[in-house]
């Protein structure tokens, strides 16, 4: 299939989105693009606030609404406990049930499964989790993950991957990624809503470049609508997270959405759009506002410092969000420690995170990526220390930093 | 402020600051000056007329308010409401000694004179201020309501002293369950120039019969052409009983407390019969799959937009977003 910007693909299996790129970057791998789903528009790059049970920490519908997110996520483990699957689905499906109009996107489970439970032990079948309790068992099969997503009904689901962590080394990272090859088959088979439901692919291979790329050549040939990149943003040392991204979005087709899972930091964020990627989730902003901490064009503003007690004016001046064009620092000050201050500094975050994959989209669409990325580094970090990796990472798609 | 219709329980319209508003009124429990959980431009689809604002919330942020200088609707970004300045927090108790108000801050236990009152009062700007006054229990010794009773009769002659020119001040009375000294609290302060009498010290250990009882007392001794306010939990039917009584302004707890406890607030506002629910426990299983919104036809965003399954919901999971839906 070819990749030509601005004409859309048409895929051998079913898909319910169309993806368009509008503009790349001529220098860096980066592009614009507009991924229509079907609930709406989304304008890539994108960031995706995470509604983990059906609501984004403090933050009504309206107001998720009014910041001008297109696309958030929920999560199949959590949902799938409170309320479970079937009370969803006779709710009308997630989107009904939490009244939100836009996209929405399902993680699998699994990753909740490895990383929150203790017990979990992965065979072929699927998850397995046996509670050290009462001995009872859990199971999460690729079958019952698309399943319960099905039911959930979001606009992008996820595959169920073996996930290990980045940190594993030896046969287990070679057999989990062969698995997710046999369980992504098992993910398409049990899939009852393509015409309505894209399922993503999800590439898994560790920090291993040739395992990376067996993965990838397994997944392009299932011809997904879109495809994650995943097992990163675990405890690998930065270097060896951009450059498995970097290989990913190398092989990965140009005219599908590429989505990097759990990432991130405002800076993740830009040096991956240089790498290539479309989508982005973390629960890093909303986590972070609840701390009494601000995202800002230089870093980070921790408003519960005492220096912000008699600061008057408010987060960020260029935010056009209803925190900034209405509060002060010091009344955020005064509010950091308290529900009601992590509420209204999560709405700012959000409306950061957003502004800022906007910004680099216009960026990429006025041909002036490059000269973006250098202004932002320098603004977080104005002495111009940038960490050895941003600068590889950088450098490794023309973009030179020193 | 005018008065245009009385029966039992008396409807009228008071003007302050240009703005005018009609009574029986609510005026909601708020967190240093806003609404728990709710941010302004929720607020401001709640059309809601005026919010209380409380010496023990707002005490630790004296410096920063004169500071800012704006006052506090500017501070919260409601400016569109009027704001009334207690010295009470409704919902904690903390024991003055009989000559001083103590009040528990976040910063620690404080002592706050008439002139400190209104230093803060001057930096809050708010639109009605209640002369300064520490809560007593309803049993209290003879000895005790004695003391409450003449050092705020005593701190209501501070504050008018320092009263500017476009001040409201509303004396508040106290005393109790003792008639003699709520009958001498309420003469007196009605003979000194106030705009309008706070009953105080109500919404506490009081029984049923002794709260209307003593509310009449001081109603046949103040002035009736003033408006008076009272600080109450207000159940429902204990407000209504109130109107019926003629209070004109009512700061409740009610709707926050029941937010809190994960319960919402249905009763019917016409045509209301007892068989009626009040109460909704929306902790209950029975809501998982009840599509209906809490009350039909209900204008709020909660019950334009949710369902009770999925308040239910969030209830089962502590979701922040709860106390949102509910408190609104």
């Amino acid at each position: 299939v070819g990749s030509y910007p601005g004409i859309p693909t048409i895929s051998l299996i079913m898909s319910a989105l169309t993806f368009v790129v509008k503009q790349e970057c001529g220098t860096s791998k980066a592009r614009a693009s507009d991924l229509t789903l079907p609930h709406g528009l989304v304008p890539t790059p994108i960031f995706m606030p995470v509604g983990t049970q059906g609501t984004i920490k403090g933050m009504t519908s309206q107001q998720i609404g009014d910041t001008g997110a297109p696309i958030i996520l929920g999560n199949t483990y959590h949902l799938g406990h409170r309320p479970g699957p079937d009370i969803i689905d006779e709710m009308g499906g997630l989107h009904n049930f939490m009244n939100w109009k836009g996209n929405l996107l399902t993680d699998s489970g699994g990753f909740q499964m490895v990383s929150l439970l203790k017990f979990a032990n992965i065979t072929e079948e699927g998850v397995n989790f046996t509670s050290p309790h009462d001995g009872t068992s859990m199971l999460l099969t690729p079958e019952m993950s698309i399943q319960m997503q099905n039911k959930i009904g979001a606009d992008i689901i996820m595959a169920l991957d073996d996930v290990v962590s980045s940190t594993t080394t030896g046969p287990r990272v070679e057999e989990a990624m062969h698995r997710t090859l046999r369980w992504i088959d098992r993910c398409i088979e049990a899939h009852s809503k393509p015409d309505s439901q894209n399922l993503f692919g999800i590439v898994q291979g560790g920090l291993d470049p040739e395992l990376r790329k067996q993965c990838l050549k397994g997944l392009i040939q299932r011809d997904l609508p879109g495809y994650a990149i995943g097992g990163l943003s675990g405890g690998e040392s930065k270097n060896e997270f951009w450059k498995m991204v970097s290989i990913c979005t190398d092989y990965l087709p140009k005219d599908k959405p590429r989505y990097l899972m759990g990432v991130g930091f405002p800076v993740d964020l830009i040096v991956c759009v240089a790498l290539g990627v479309d989508m982005f989730d973390c629960v890093y902003p909303t986590r972070t506002a609840r701390f009494g901490t601000a995202l800002v064009a230089n870093g980070q503003m921790n408003l519960k410092h005492k220096k912000y007690k008699y600061d008057f004016s408010p987060i960020e001046d260029e935010c056009e969000c209803i925190v900034c064009s209405s509060f002060t620092r010091a009344y955020l000050h005064s509010q950091a420690k308290s529900q009601y201050g992590g509420q209204l500094i999560s709405i700012h975050n959000i409306a950061y995170q957003l502004r800022l994959m906007r910004t680099a989209r216009n960026s990429i669409l006025d041909g002036k990526f490059v000269e973006f990325v250098k202004e932002f580094m320098l603004l977080q970090f104005p002495n111009g220390d940038y960490p050895d990796w941003t600068v590889d990472a950088l450098m490794s798609v023309g973009i030179n930093l020193k | 402020f005018e008065l245009n219709a009385e029966c039992q329980g008396r409807r009228g319209v008071l003007m302050l600051n240009g703005v005018a508003i009609q009574t029986p009124c609510l005026v909601p429990y708020t967190e240093e000056g806003h609404l728990p959980s709710l941010t302004p431009d929720i607020v401001d689809q709640l059309k809601l007329e005026m919010l209380q604002v409380s010496l023990q919330d707002m005490w630790p942020n004296l410096q920063m308010m004169e500071k800012y200088g704006n006052g506090i609707k500017k501070l919260n970004n409601l400016e569109n409401h009027l704001y009334m300045f207690i010295s009470r927090d409704p919902l904690t108790y903390y024991e003055s000694n009989k000559n001083n108000v103590s009040i528990n801050t976040k910063g620690g236990i404080r002592t706050v004179s008439s002139k400190d009152y209104m230093q803060l009062a001057r930096s809050i700007q708010p639109d009605i201020i209640t002369s300064i006054s520490y809560d007593i229990s309803w049993v209290s010794s003879n000895k005790r309501k004695r003391a409450c009773v003449e050092n705020t009769l005593k701190w209501l002659d501070e504050c008018l002293e320092l009263k500017q020119v476009d001040d409201i001040i509303f004396g508040t009375i106290v005393g109790g369950s003792g008639e003699m000294d709520r009958y001498y609290s309420a003469t007196q302060t009605s003979q000194r120039n106030v705009d309008g009498f706070m009953f105080g010290g109500f919404g506490l250990d009081e029984e049923e019969e002794e709260k209307y009882r003593i509310v009449n007392k001081i109603i046949e001794n103040i002035d009736a052409s003033k408006p008076r306010a009272i600080t109450d939990q207000g159940d429902p039917v204990c407000v209504m009983e109130l109107v019926s009584h003629g209070i004109d302004i009512f700061n409740l707890t009610y709707p926050h407390t029941m937010s809190c406890l994960g319960i919402a607030i249905v009763f019917p506002l016409n045509n209301f019969d007892t068989q009626q629910p009040i109460k909704l426990d929306l902790h209950s299983k029975e809501y998982q799959l009840d599509q209906r919104p809490l009350v039909e036809n209900c204008e709020c965003y909660t019950c334009k937009t949710h369902t009770r399954a999925y308040i239910h919901h969030l209830i089962n999971t502590h979701e922040i977003l709860r106390r949102i839906l509910l408190e609104m």
